[in-house]
This record gives structure tokens, sequence and C-alpha cells, in this order.
């Protein structure tokens, strides 16, 4: 097979490095960066920079410890249950991270509807019958520490760690583990299980690492002072440039976490030969029975508990006990303490469709867009031996939403670049310069498990570039690369901290619009804006879900497939 | 290879079916009067709460058939969104008119020369109302900053009275004020340095500090802590604690500091301000003349913000909530004076507060 032109791979990866850097390049470099003021920004950076590393270390591995067996028993599991339970864990990459953090606060704070009752039949509640006493009893605030960060954010990500192990053991060739135990035992299959699983899981867990690294929200709510809260503080200042530079310490550690990633998918072709004799035997060493399909069914209950099952409890207690009140408002947006569960969805339908409409757009066309150039790229790049490189486009997401937002404001609203910014486009820009480096990242992992013999075969056959990558490449990259599409629709619908900065006035998007009316607490209209949200931000997951259901109903079943 | 084939095509399909629907429904949009290029526009950056501000931009829209683009901030984002986005737009401006955000933050930009005067004739109708000496933002529909006191915790005789209570050992672990880096308590606690002086101010933090002042995520974040029992008291807005009352929440209101003698409650309120430069500025100023009537405060004073008039009329008619006294003894804040003690209160909060 013929390598591309080296031009044309240097000159692909300098776009994407444009789009993902010129934002803070362009809040560095185009508010004025002075150097004594970044010196006397980073006195006292230790701590918020500790509180970032902690809450990201915890984050990754909460992830690694709900993702890893989570894929691993849904998918040796029953295919109803295997189903269930992947709908319910990408269910939980649609929960935004600070709507599960609120549900922590209300369910598990000091004064949680589950702590407090919990603590009190443990035998630590008041020892008076005091009313007041009562009322004044609480509990210490785990709640309130980076601890708690990285339950709420690997609790939210484990779905990328999953997706990433399964991916990984789909594609493995199950004999390998039947020689290994036939040789060594269950030692065996242990430890090529490691050398299989280990590197995708690592690979994912140092991806969300780098997501939590930038967060702004959760740890701001659970009192946590980061990076991201410095770089804010600057910002308020004036100082978009000291902000920037703020952020340049995580740069290195993402890059790394990147590069490192990017390397360990490359290296994890190994025993991925699956495809090349089509369906092969299952491992059959360690068929799950009745107890393994119970342990596959509470991993699932576990995974989906913080980012799932606490914020719905949460949502709908408050939205159960709160008191209706009369509205206030008059005109076309009256929704907000109307009454009624579907007077809620009606008025909250009535207030959002325009924006939840513009936001299923152009999330889904930054989706298609991200997923497109990150599958050229990859593909270019690993070609010519590249791929590491890709690695430090990493660097992106270890930029605060708000420094992408005003630099993309210097960088665009001037002469022609006008037109840009005040279209729509200019969230897409936002959205790609913010997730591409995942788009990119996810797409590698799904080209990278396409054996290169089935390439070849098909060179060998006369088939030519495109033929290969439409016949092989893209079915056999195809759950990675659906995996990647919606990751980045997902992210991009729920971006907040740049999207309220760049969205073109009169246009407003759901996500910002839900913050803006959380502010007045959580009536039932609020619990319905925000679950038509989750609803909006589901409907491709839910279509392609049917697509499947009704292809595995209708269409012919290959043989072997469950 | 054959079973991956399908999923490829249904996922191509979804998508097309995705992108179609959207499109269409785009375009299909159900606002009752969809956009007309040549109707004149004004683009309004709002950082007050959609749910205050949409009623009023409906009316106007309806009153004199420009159409009002608008932006909104949220809370979050404290004064991290569109007052830095005015700033980073100001060699070529976007907005035309900024509301909300407070008189902290329009003095930040009046300096930066963000801000054009209003027109003369509007000022001299302003009277007495919050304004920048040189009219570059007017202020109106005040809000008040309250202690919001948990009803379980505290009885009628024993709830805090004052700003200083906050830092009774008593109460040490279960008091809070939102996160004094932004937005709104970035500004009280500047207005606490020019109204106390800087050591009394740094004395108050350093209180607040080993009292265990929990430091929250804004100021309904404050509101809602308390009316879970997690907090027994704290500082919050009038326009998030009606909020929780209305909600029938334990929770009551206070307006600290009334005795003789004492500093006052903080009275904010919304400022708005002409953009320098902005693209429409006839139907800006038209916006402005607008939202300085009394009629507008009195529809704030019923609407979600519960806000008092301000304005020289307003003030005759006595337009306020009828749950809001009328003599408050308000704080005497010098703003312009407040955005200048900014940076060392700024230095302060992380000195002695955060302990940087």
């Amino acid at each position: 097979m013929r390598t591309p032109p080296r031009s044309l791979v240097a000159a692909a990866i300098l776009l994407a490095f444009a789009v993902v850097l010129s934002p803070i390049l362009a809040a560095l470099f185009g508010t004025g960066l002075q150097a004594r003021e970044v010196a006397a920004a980073f006195d006292g950076i230790a701590g918020p920079l500790g509180g970032s590393a902690n809450s990201a270390l915890a984050s990754a591995l909460v992830a690694l410890i709900l993702g890893v067996p989570f894929a691993l028993l849904v998918e040796r599991s029953r295919a109803g249950l295997r189903r269930v339970s992947w709908t319910l864990g990408l269910l939980v990459l649609m929960m935004p991270p600070y709507i599960v953090s609120e549900a922590a606060v209300v369910l598990l704070g000091p004064a949680g509807k589950i702590a407090r009752p919990a603590a009190t039949l443990l035998g630590f509640g008041p020892r008076s019958t005091d009313p007041i006493a009562v009322a004044r009893f609480t509990i210490p605030g785990f709640v309130y520490s980076w601890p708690a960060v990285g339950v709420v954010m690997g609790g939210c990500l484990f779905p990328v760690v999953a997706l990433a192990v399964a991916s990984a053991y789909r594609r493995t060739d199950h004999r390998v583990f039947e020689s290994a135990r036939l040789a060594q035992g269950m030692r065996g299959v242990y430890r090529i299980g490691a050398c299989v699983l280990v590197p995708p899981a690592l690979g994912a867990a140092l991806l969300v690492f780098a997501l939590t690294l930038t967060e702004f929200a959760v740890p701001q709510l659970l009192r946590v002072r980061t990076v991201g809260e410095a770089a804010y503080e600057r910002i308020q200042e004036g100082d978009v440039a000291v902000a920037a530079a703020l952020s340049l310490p995580l740069v290195p550690v993402v890059v790394a976490a990147g590069a490192l990633g990017a390397f360990i998918l490359m290296r994890s072709r190994v025993a991925s030969l699956a495809g090349l004799e089509g369906e092969v035997p299952k491992f059959t060493g360690q068929r799950l029975g009745r107890m393994g399909h119970l342990a596959a069914g509470l991993a699932t209950l576990l995974a989906i508990t913080p980012a799932l099952i606490l914020p719905c409890v949460s949502l709908g207690w408050l939205a159960a006990t709160a008191r209706m009140s009369q509205s206030a408002m008059r005109g076309r947006h009256k929704l907000l303490r109307t009454s009624g569960i579907l007077n809620s969805f009606r008025g909250a339908w009535e207030l959002a469709h325009d924006d939840a409409i513009r936001t299923v757009l152009l999330a889904a066309i930054a989706a298609t867009l991200a997923t497109l150039f990150a599958i050229a790229l990859a593909r270019l790049a690993s070609r010519v031996g590249w791929g590491p490189l890709l690695g430090v486009l990493g660097a992106g997401v270890a930029v605060p939403a708000p420094i992408v937002g005003l630099g993309l404001i210097t960088l665009w609203n001037r002469g022609a670049g006008a037109a840009v910014y005040q279209s729509s486009a200019i969230v897409l820009l936002a959205w790609l310069a913010r997730f591409f480096p995942v788009a990119v990242f996810l797409a590698q992992g799904a080209l990278a498990r396409v054996p290169q013999e089935l390439e070849n075969a098909a060179a060998l056959a006369g088939r030519g570039p495109v033929e290969r990558f439409v016949a092989v490449v893209l079915p056999n990259a195809a759950p990675g690369l659906v995996a990647a599409w919606l990751a980045i629709y997902v992210l991009s619908a729920t971006e907040y901290g740049a999207t309220v900065l760049i969205s073109p006035p009169g246009k407003p998007l759901l996500a910002p619009s839900v913050m803006n009316f959380m502010r007045r607490g959580q009536d039932p209209e609020i619990a319905a804006c925000q679950i038509l949200l989750l609803g909006v931000i589901a409907l491709p997951l839910a279509l392609i879900a049917l697509a499947l259901v009704l292809r595995s109903r209708i269409g012919p079943v290959a043989k072997g497939s469950s | 290879m054959a079973r991956r084939a399908p999923i490829v095509v249904g996922s191509i399909a979804v998508l097309v079916l995705v992108l179609t629907v959207a499109i269409f429904q785009a375009g299909c949009s159900s606002s009752p009067e969809p956009a007309d290029p040549a109707r004149p526009t004004v683009v309004l950056y709002s950082v007050t709460d959609r749910e205050t501000s949409q009623e009023l931009i409906d009316r106007f829209e309806d009153e004199t058939g420009i159409r009002v683009e608008a932006k909104f901030d949220t809370e979050a984002a404290k004064a991290v969104g569109l007052v830095q986005a005015i700033r980073q737009e100001k060699a070529n401006p976007r907005c035309d008119v900024l509301w909300g955000g407070g008189s902290f933050f329009h003095a930040m930009l009046a300096d930066d020369g963000c801000l054009a005067p209003a027109p003369a004739d509007l000022i001299k109708a302003h009277g007495t109302a919050p304004q920048d000496t040189q009219g570059r933002w007017l202020g109106f529909a005040a809000a008040y900053r309250v202690l919001i006191v948990n009803t379980d915790v505290f009885g009628p005789q024993t709830r805090p009275r004052s700003y200083r209570d906050l830092t009774d050992p008593r109460y040490k672990g279960h008091v809070g004020i939102a996160n004094p880096l932004f937005g709104g308590m970035a500004a009280h606690v500047a207005a606490l340095f020019q109204v106390l002086g800087p050591e009394r101010a740094r004395r108050w933090l350093s209180d607040l500090k080993a009292n265990d002042c929990a430091l929250c995520g804004g100021m309904a974040d404050v509101t809602k802590r308390v009316a879970s029992g997690e907090l027994w008291f704290g500082i919050t807005s009038t326009i998030d604690a009606h909020v929780a009352v209305d909600d029938g929440k334990p929770v009551a209101i206070v307006f600290p500091d009334q005795e003789p003698g004492e500093i006052g409650c903080m009275e904010g309120f919304s400022s708005v301000a002409l953009v320098a430069g902005g693209p429409h500025p006839k139907e800006a100023e038209r916006f402005l003349r607008f939202l300085m009537s009394t009629k507008t405060e009195e529809i704030l004073a019923a609407g979600p913000a519960q806000t008092v008039g301000l304005l020289p009329e307003s003030v005759a008619r006595d337009v306020r909530p009828p749950w809001i006294p009328s003599q408050i003894q308000v704080m005497d804040v010098d703003w312009a004076g407040a955005a200048k003690i900014y940076p060392e209160s700024t230095k302060a909060i992380k000195e002695i507060l955060l302990g940087r």
C-alpha cells in the first residue's frame, strides 16, 4: 500500500492544531501578555493546582473502578441484559456533571435527604428530641472535597473507560484466552487479559483525567479550589492573557496523558485478529452462569448509581415535594411556576423548543465534522507513523472553556472574520476547539483495532484506498466511530462555559438556558427543562438503538451473533 | 463484517434523519414573529435572569416593533460571561445594551471605555436614583442583600440580625456566603471595604475564616443550603430568598443591620448601560428609555425578581412588593470607590479567607 504524501499529512495536522489551539494562542498573545503579571499570578497556584490534579486523579480512578468491571461483565452477559446495561451506561454520558453534583449535595450532603436519615438510623443522630436540636443535626460534609469531585466526574465519565475496554474485548480473538488457559490455567488468562485490556483502559482513564482537570462548575459547587477557578478570577479582573497563562501548567500534563494514550492505543492491535476469519467461537472457559448475570446486573447498578440513579432520585424528590405557587408572569415565557407535571413539560417545550432544536442541529453538525475530520487525521497520521504526535492536540482539553470563548472573540471579531463571529459557525468552532481532541483519541482507538492484515488482503485483491476504507476499515471501526460521534454530540450539546459567551444574540442554546433557569431552584418546571435537555441529547442514541433493534427483528441475523 | 455493515448504514441513516428533521424544524421555528432582516433590531446582553427579563423584552417588541436579539448570562457564569465578552469586543462592539450585573461591573466597564453616556434628558430625569457621575450606567430596580435564616433552627426571637453574626462562634461551621471572588459577593466585599474601611473589613474576613464560613457556588446556592438545613443562615439576595419563601421552604428573610448606628443593608440594583460604538444606537436608546420607566419597575416589582422601584416617580408611588418594608436602612456605598478598592479586597479574600 502506498503511504500518503507527508506534506498532506502535515497540512492536516496543522489544520487540526489551528482549530484546537488558536483560541488559547489568541487569548495569550492577542490581549497583551505581561511577563511580570504572569509571574505574579502564579504565586499561590500550588493549592489550586493540587485541587485540580487530585480531583482529576480520583476521577480517573473512579472511572476505572466502575468502567472495567461493567464492561467485562456486561459484555459476557445475555443479549437482553447487555442491551439494557449499555443503554443505561450511555445515558450516564448524557447527564451534565453540574446536575449530578447538585444531586450529590441534595442527597448526600451534610443535610442530605439520604445522609441525614441514614446517620440517624445508625445512631449518630441528635440525642435530644428538641426540634431545634434535631434541625441543627448535620453530618460531616464529605461531598465538599476533592474525592467527591472525583466520584462525580468519574461517575459521569466511566462509560468512556467502559466503551474502550468493551471495544478491545469485542475485537479480541478469544482463542487467545483458550490457549492461555490450556497452557497456564487462569493465571495465563489473567496475564493475556491484562495485555489486551489494560492499554485501552489506561488510555481512556487518561482521557477522563484530562477532561476533569479543567472542569469548573462541579468543583465550584463542591467548594474545591482548582486552577479553573484561579483562571476565572483573572478573567473577572479583565486579565484574559494571564488567565490563559494560568492554564499552561495543565498543558504538559494533558499532552503527556494524551500522547501516552495515543501510543498505548497504537500498540493495542494485539490479538485483534477476530475479523480475519469471520465469527470465531467465544472463549468458553468462563461462560457466565446465573451468578455471573447477577454480578453483571450489580456492576451496572453500581456504575450508574452516582451519575444516573442519584440525580433522577434527587430531581424526582425535589419536583414531588415542591410547592406550586402562582405565576407572576404573563406573555410567551410564562411557564415557570404553573402547575402539574404535564403542564410543566408542555411549558418547558413551549419555552425551549427552539433552543432545543438549534442545539440538536449544531451538536449533530459538530459531531459529524469532528468525527469525519478525526477519521481522516488519525488514518493519515497512522499511515506515516505520526500517530502519537496527535496526542499534542490534547493540550486543547487543558484550556478552560471561557478562555476558548474569549480567545475566539479576539480572533474572529474583526474584519472578514466578523461574519463567522456573528453566525452559529462560531459555536461550532468553540465546540471543535474543546472536543476535537476527544474525537481524535476515540477515532485513533477505533481505527487502530482494525487488523492491518485485512487491509493488506483487500489491497492484494486490487481494491483502491477508498474502496478499502469503505469496505474494510469503516465497517470494522464503526462501533468505535459511532461512540466518538455520540461523545462529541453529548459533550457539545451540554457545553456551557464557552457557549454562553459566543452563541449569537437571539439564538440561545439549551444548556445555557437550562442553567439560567436552574438559578430559581428545583421546582417541577425546572426539572422538566432539565429532563427536556436530557431527552433532546438522548434522541440520536435512542434512534440508533431503535435502528439496531429493528435490524435484529427484521434483517438477517449473522451466524453466532446474539 | 457482514454484521457491522448495517450498523454503519443505520448510523448514517439516523444521522441524515436527525439532521433533516432538525434543519426542517429550525426553518419552521414556531416563534410568533419570524426574523425579518429589514426590521430594526437591538442587541441586548442580559445578565438579568431570562425569567425576569423576557416579559419586558416581549413587551418592548410589541410596543415598538423593534426586535430584541438577546444573549443571556447565568449566575453560574458570574461576571465571567457577558461583561467580559463586552470587554473583548471593545474594538468591534456587537452589543447595544448591557442590562444587569450590578453597578460594580458597569463601573469597571465604564473605566475601560466600553460604555457610552445615556442621553442627557434621561440622566436628568433619573434624579437621585443611582447612576454613574457621567451617566455611563443608570441604576434601577433595587434588590437587597439579606440574611436568609432557617426557621427550623432559629425561633423568631433568636434569629441573627447583622452581618457580624456570621462570625459568631456559636454558629461555627453553619454559616455561608457566595464565593466572594466572583459576581455579586465580590462586589459586596468590596463595598464593605469601602464602607467599613480596610482594617475592619479584613478583620471580618479573618473572623469568617475562623468560623468555618462555607463559600457556596452563588447566592442561589446559599439559599438552597439554608433551606435544606445544611447551613443555618447566610447572605443572599432578595431575588433568591423570596423564591425559597414562596416555595414553602423553612426559611425567613432578615434585613440586617437596621438598628441606629449600624451600617444598614446593602442595596444592590440592576444597572443598564449603552455600549460605546454599539451597532444600533437609535434602537438602543429606545430600549434604554423603555427600561427607565416606572411601568417597567412596576412589572419587575410584580414579577419573579420582586425588586423595589428606585426611579423618582416609582419612589413617589412607592413601587415595591408588599413583603419588603418601606423603611429600610441601606448601606451608603460609593460604587466608583468600591470598584477602585476591588483589587485590594480581592487580595485580602485570597490571603485571609482562602489562605493563598
